[in-house]
């Protein structure tokens, strides 16, 4: 019955297997395609893969609640190409009818000889990317899994329905997960015997262990994403002047879903560069067997100078502001608002090519030892009670992740027994848009009543904006309280912080700890 | 390769965009008192505020990074291309400039209520206009929702946390409190007579005729008309006398909690707990109708939701207790209500104290018994809550002799067991003498008050 409904479909399917057999000479045998019947799905597997690595890693439940919003006021990219660089690889997409227009076939024929290449790069390269991914999901399927039986078993399990198990867990795998990645383990890890004592110590002891073992992989995996991206808008290329010459079908100008495929900045510089590593070599299969034959961006990189790179990325820049908003976009007016999208993407071009180049980075782990989403501060020592510091960056957490953060910090590793581990107080700093702001959160000792979830604990929280401006930070306090205060409070494991930054943590304590 | 296709569903594929989280919100006791308090006073919550304008910023900054996306690989056409264009541009310059802003504004004490929001967004406009800002419309409408910030947040027992905007409180306050209750009241034991607040139901009777009409055994529905009642509907209108004096402000627990907040959660819990009762059903008058009357200097009945609100918003534990004139109030108004005989009034008394303000001229008919009766004792209680005391006796006394209604009154003394022994206990007990008991409360189990009120009042009365 499949068979019959989805028959244009496979047609297209198999015509571009050939297309891909004649255009390389062979085809890639290890891959899956997802065709997506409901976009809406599609464009939640795409995001969830933006941000996060993989497309079925547990997100925390802020980050969904502000994607959703922004679903819901339709602001989701929805033609963009959704390839998981795995082995096997994962091709995303979405399919718009069942009978397909030729105009329709033409672009769908066009994507999947796009999505084949990634495949077939994945296969051949001798960069350990692929199998990292691959890994990286293994990972990602047991967390979820793991995820989901603990939450559901300890509601089943328990009389009173630990309904905050869901959150809590989804939080704290989606936490910790940053936390690892930036190389912070800082926070509070059960002892291994504490496992047989409640299901939510074995639950975390499980997810902290596989989410260290996640970094571990992730950190190593080479970064390849020039040279595979390069492969396939060559083959792309190549792949759509062949359907010109073969007179298919033959568009006066692409048709405008195939924007995601052929529009963004990275196309445009790696398929450049590709052509120019054609231009020293013999003939194309020495190409591809060069492309092959790189295991990181850098390696591909090297085989040009600085200042070529200098040179190309601005005539480049220039080339494609000429081109992308009058090939790609119905709107004239906006010239300006819709470049500069386009050029934020060349910046991060920019920096990304600059800094595996100039620093020689090969791994993933480098690039985010460089800009890590989160890194520690050290702490302050208030009252005998220690106030750990972090910098989070764009891709951080959010303000309702901080109880995870919270109730895992090193403090009290002997004194864990309860399902509640021991607490220390937190200051986030991080840039939201133009904020850039200070979060303290800190918990008052908990009274005789055990508190029903890790969420229900008589917390502290203040946020305020980190800023020059002296009047920012007036105390409410009085001076003859604010001078008992001083004394008692130790900045000195304080690192690398600039002034502003220091005040608002200064004010935090004082406003936050004490004047309760 | 050999190719296969699968078709998967949605069951098996979901949506990675859940939330696992479950969506009932279970709102305690001690949340409620919370919300209320948060309520009451504005310049609470600030560190809810701040919470609230982080918030807005992440939902801005990844709006932010998906139009940017949506604009670089997807086709749109050109209406919906220049809708995306002033969206991101009027979110980065709300992310950019507005939000920072707001946020030193809420650290340094200001924007606290949606008033000073308001003022602020239009002085905000006047002054982007002298600058050339474009799209001021847009932009107006965008930063209406500011008003978020003065949202409240509560958390329920489970840590889940919620926002809900002023205007709502009371409703979604009232709404939790009553179905707290009526859960708690519906539980009665089954046996062969079932009471009910509408109405006492016999159940064999009504399975009898249920067996009847469906023609089976068991009778597959009970329909509404098999329903035997052993009384018929009643109308009853409730009064629900609250002291607000001074000394209600006293905490009850931990908490902080004042025996005013429980007061109050109270009452507005009966008042949902009725409402929602009288929606149920298709009738062209409301079976049981509540209003409180607040037992201050002048006494008025709150008898709908504005009023209802405004007490909750400017009740203050304060002065002398006027239980007398509160009484009287509210006879005034039962009378006014329905001209039919066999109208129930019932007025529930919840107090602390003993009543300290006589009011003259008196027309009711004093007992003489009573009045020996202080006269007889040695005590320290003052004269004019002696005074007081008779007054309220001799109109409790009128009112059971009077037969164009049922009148019935119920009696709450706030206090621990140790009040027994006071002279408050005894003076009120021998006061109430023939016509009801005083019944003691813990404040401490404020929270059982709604449902005991329920009990004694309404389905045993």
């Amino acid at each position: 019955m499949l068979k019959t409904e989805l028959a244009d479909i496979i047609t297209v399917y198999q015509k571009a297997r050939e297309d891909f057999k004649t255009l390389v000479g062979d085809t890639p045998e290890n891959y899956r395609v997802l065709l997506f019947l409901n976009p809406e799905i599609h464009i939640s597997v795409n995001r969830v893969l933006e941000s996060s690595g993989t497309p079925v890693a547990i997100l925390s439940a802020e980050e969904i609640t502000h994607l959703r919003s922004a679903r819901f006021s339709e602001f989701m990219p929805i033609g963009k190409e959704t390839t998981f660089n795995s082995l096997p690889t994962l091709i995303y997409l979405s399919v718009p009818n069942y009978e397909l227009s030729n105009k329709q076939k033409y672009t769908l024929r066009v994507m999947l000889v796009h999505s084949f290449a990634h495949a077939y790069m994945n296969e051949k390269s001798s960069s350990n990317s692929a199998q990292t991914l691959a890994k990286l999901y293994q990972f990602d399927i047991i967390l979820k899994e793991l995820f989901q039986n603990n939450a559901y078993r300890l509601n089943d399990l328990s009389e009173k329905k630990h309904m905050w198990a869901w959150q809590y867990y989804q939080d704290l795998v989606a936490v910790i997960r940053l936390f690892t990645e930036a190389g912070i383990e800082d926070f509070y890890q059960p002892p291994e015997d504490a496992r047989k004592y409640t299901l939510f110590n074995n639950f975390s002891i499980e997810a902290i262990n596989v989410l260290k073992e996640r970094a571990n992989v992730a950190r190593k995996k080479h970064l390849h994403d020039f040279v595979e991206e390069g492969f396939a808008f060559y083959i792309q290329r190549k792949h759509i002047e062949y359907l010109k010459e073969s007179k298919e079908y033959s568009p006066k100008e692409h048709p405008k879903e195939l924007k995601g495929y052929m529009a963004p900045p990275i196309g445009v510089i790696s398929l450049f560069l590709v052509d120019k590593l054609a231009v020293k070599l013999q003939d194309e299969k020495e190409l591809f067997e060069k492309l092959f034959s790189f295991k990181t961006d850098l390696e591909f990189f090297e085989n040009f100078t600085w200042n070529e790179f200098k040179d190309w990325l601005s005539t480049q820049k220039n080339f494609h502001s000429e081109t992308v908003v009058d090939s790609w976009h119905t709107t004239k007016s906006h010239y300006t608002d819709i470049w500069s999208i386009y050029a934020y993407g060349w910046n991060l071009i920019d920096n990304y090519i600059k800094k595996t180049y100039r620093k020689k980075y090969g791994t993933f782990g480098q690039l985010l030892d460089d800009n890590p989403r989160i890194s520690s501060k050290g702490y302050v020592n208030a009252d005998e009670k220690k106030v750990y510091v972090f910098e989070v960056n764009d891709h951080g957490i959010g303000l309702d992740q901080l109880v995870i953060l919270h109730n895992h910090m090193v403090l009290y590793r002997e004194d864990f027994r309860t399902i509640l581990p021991a607490f220390a107080d937190i200051i986030t700093i991080k840039k939201i848009g133009g904020m850039h702001v200070a979060t303290l959160f800190a918990v008052h000792k908990i009274g005789k009543q055990q508190p029903l979830s890790p969420y229900n604990l008589p917390v502290v929280t203040r946020a305020v904006q980190v800023s020059k401006r002296k009047e920012a930070y007036i105390s409410d306090l009085d001076e003859e309280k604010e001078q008992i205060v001083v004394e008692n409070i130790d900045y000195t494991y304080l690192k690398k912080l600039t002034q502003p930054q220091r005040g608002a943590i200064a004010y935090l304590i004082k406003e936050g700890l004490y004047n309760l | 390769m050999p190719h296969r296709i699968f078709l998967l569903t949605e069951s098996e594929f979901r949506d990675p965009l859940q939330n696992f989280g479950d969506a009932e919100f279970i709102l305690d006791w001690e949340g409620a008192a919370q919300l209320l308090r948060l309520w009451r006073n504005p310049h609470l919550g600030r560190s809810s505020r701040e919470g609230a304008v982080l918030s807005l910023g992440a939902k801005n900054a990844v709006a932010i990074a998906n139009i940017a996306q949506k604009i670089m690989t997807t086709h749109l056409t050109q209406a919906e291309e220049e809708r995306l264009v002033n969206e991101l541009k009027l979110l980065r310059f709300i992310g950019d400039r507005i939000l920072p802003d707001v946020l030193e504004r809420i650290n340094i004490n200001e924007l606290q209520t949606v008033e000073d929001i308001m003022k602020y967004i239009n002085t905000l406009l006047h002054d982007l206009k002298y600058e050339g800002f474009a799209d001021l419309q847009k932009l107006a409408e965008k930063l209406k929702e500011l008003k978020e910030i003065v949202d409240l947040e509560i958390t329920d027992a489970f840590g889940r946390k919620k926002r809900i905007s002023r205007e709502d409180v009371m409703d979604v306050l009232g709404k939790l409190l009553g179905r707290y209750l009526m859960k708690q009241i519906n539980v009665s034991p089954i046996d062969e007579i079932q009471k009910r607040p509408r109405g006492t139901i016999k159940l064999k009777e009504t399975y009898k005729s249920a067996i009847l009409s469906s023609k089976s055994i068991p009778p597959t529905s009970v329909k509404q008309e098999d329903i035997m009642r052993v009384k018929k509907d009643r109308k009853s209108l409730v009064y629900l006398i609250v002291d607000l004096s001074q000394s209600m402000q006293k905490a009850v627990f931990e908490g902080g909690m004042s025996r005013l907040d429980g007061a109050l959660l109270t009452s507005l819990s009966l008042y949902y707990y009725f409402k929602m009762l009288n929606r149920r059903k298709r009738k062209s008058y409301d079976m049981f109708k509540l209003a409180v009357v607040p037992i201050t200097n002048n006494p008025f009945v709150v008898d709908d939701d504005y009023k209802m609100e405004n007490l909750l918003l400017s009740a203050k534990a304060k002065g002398k207790t006027y239980t007398v004139q509160s009484v009287l109030q509210a006879i005034e108004h039962a009378k006014k209500q329905y001209n039919l005989k066999g109208v129930d009034v019932q007025f529930t008394i919840v107090t602390d104290g003993m009543p300290n303000v006589p009011t003259y001229p008196f027309k009711y008919k004093t007992s003489s018994d009573l009045k020996r009766y202080f006269n007889e004792i040695d005590t320290k209680t003052k004269p004019e809550t002696i005074e007081c005391l008779v007054q309220l006796n001799g109109i409790f006394q009128n009112l059971k002799r009077e037969h164009a209604r049922n009148w019935n009154v119920s009696y709450f003394l706030m206090g621990t067991e140790a009040l027994r022994k006071r002279e408050i206990y005894s003076h009120t007990k021998r006061m109430l003498k023939g016509i009801t008991r005083p019944i003691l409360i813990d404040p401490a189990q404020i929270k059982q008050l709604g449902e005991q009120i329920l009990r004694e009042s309404i389905l045993n009365a």
